[in-house]
């Protein structure tokens, strides 16, 4: 089942980003960069191999990863900004697990 | 460094596409996001059975594209044009809530296939649609951009 998420997941990825490198201007390009691409990939193999109520508890701590992703994007413009690309993205990841771990510890545990 | 567009233009369309950009992508390029996908895709998968399906699911928004994208788009287009994809991050992860609570509200109701078209819609009217409003009221206001 990994072997097949990992698949679909590079195929989505690769598809959005594609749809991504066609948009102008370049902030709407940025919308596809938090594209659905890894969650439409997993959900689609969850629900085949587990069953609609796994795939439920999937999305339910997805709504609060994608609230962490908000915020450590925001927090990301001024990390790319001072920091470039390379050294501001890796901190906006590090920011994303403080946040994603908080809200678990306060919503779903 | 190139002279495109950042953000929306006096007189030009807030959003579009131009297919003809497509010559310009490297095979290269994608194959990193292929692999940063796949990579992606398996961590998320492997935390779900490690720990739980909650756990798991927060791994579906995690942003790991981001840093191959930027990166990417710094190399090619400088450090500004990778501040303005990030922005428009933001807003694309606005529309990852949307999608994630459609998913969790639907999954235990109808039927799975639809679930997943309804979330990517919520996921796509949610992100262009704040992604309008912002660049109406920037072109309105004409203050920094910001997103």
């Amino acid at each position: 089942m990994l072997a097949v998420k990992a698949l679909d997941g590079g195929l989505l990825v690769t598809a959005f980003a594609l749809i991504g490198e066609m948009a102008v201007p370049k902030r709407f390009a940025g919308l596809f960069s938090a594209a659905p691409s890894v969650a439409l990939a997993n959900l689609a193999v969850v629900v085949v191999a587990s069953g609609a109520p796994e795939a439920q508890r999937q999305s339910t701590g997805m709504i609060v990863g994608a609230v962490a992703m908000v915020v450590a994007c925001a927090a990301g413009i001024l990390l790319v900004k001072h920091g470039g690309a390379r050294r501001g993205s890796l901190a906006l990841c590090g920011l994303w697990v403080v946040v994603a771990e908080a809200g678990y510890l306060a919503v779903l545990r | 460094m190139s002279g495109e567009p950042l953000e929306p233009q006096e007189g030009e369309p807030l959003a579009g596409f131009e297919p003809g950009r497509l010559k310009d992508v490297k095979l290269s390029d994608m194959g990193v996001r292929f692999a940063f996908g796949a990579g992606m895709s398996v961590v998320a998968g492997l935390a779900g059975n490690v720990f739980s399906p909650v756990v798991g699911g927060m791994f579906l928004a995690f942003p790991a594209i981001l840093p191959a994208t930027l990166t990417l788009l710094e190399k090619k287009h400088g450090t500004e044009a990778a501040v303005h994809d990030d922005r428009g991050a933001v807003l694309g992860a606005i529309g990852l809530v949307a999608f994630a609570l459609v998913a969790a509200a639907l999954f235990t109701v109808v039927a799975p296939a639809f679930v997943l078209i309804a979330a990517t819609v919520a996921w796509a009217v949610a992100a262009v649609a704040v992604y309008l409003a912002v660049a109406a009221w920037r072109r309105e206001n004409k203050g920094p951009s910001r997103p």
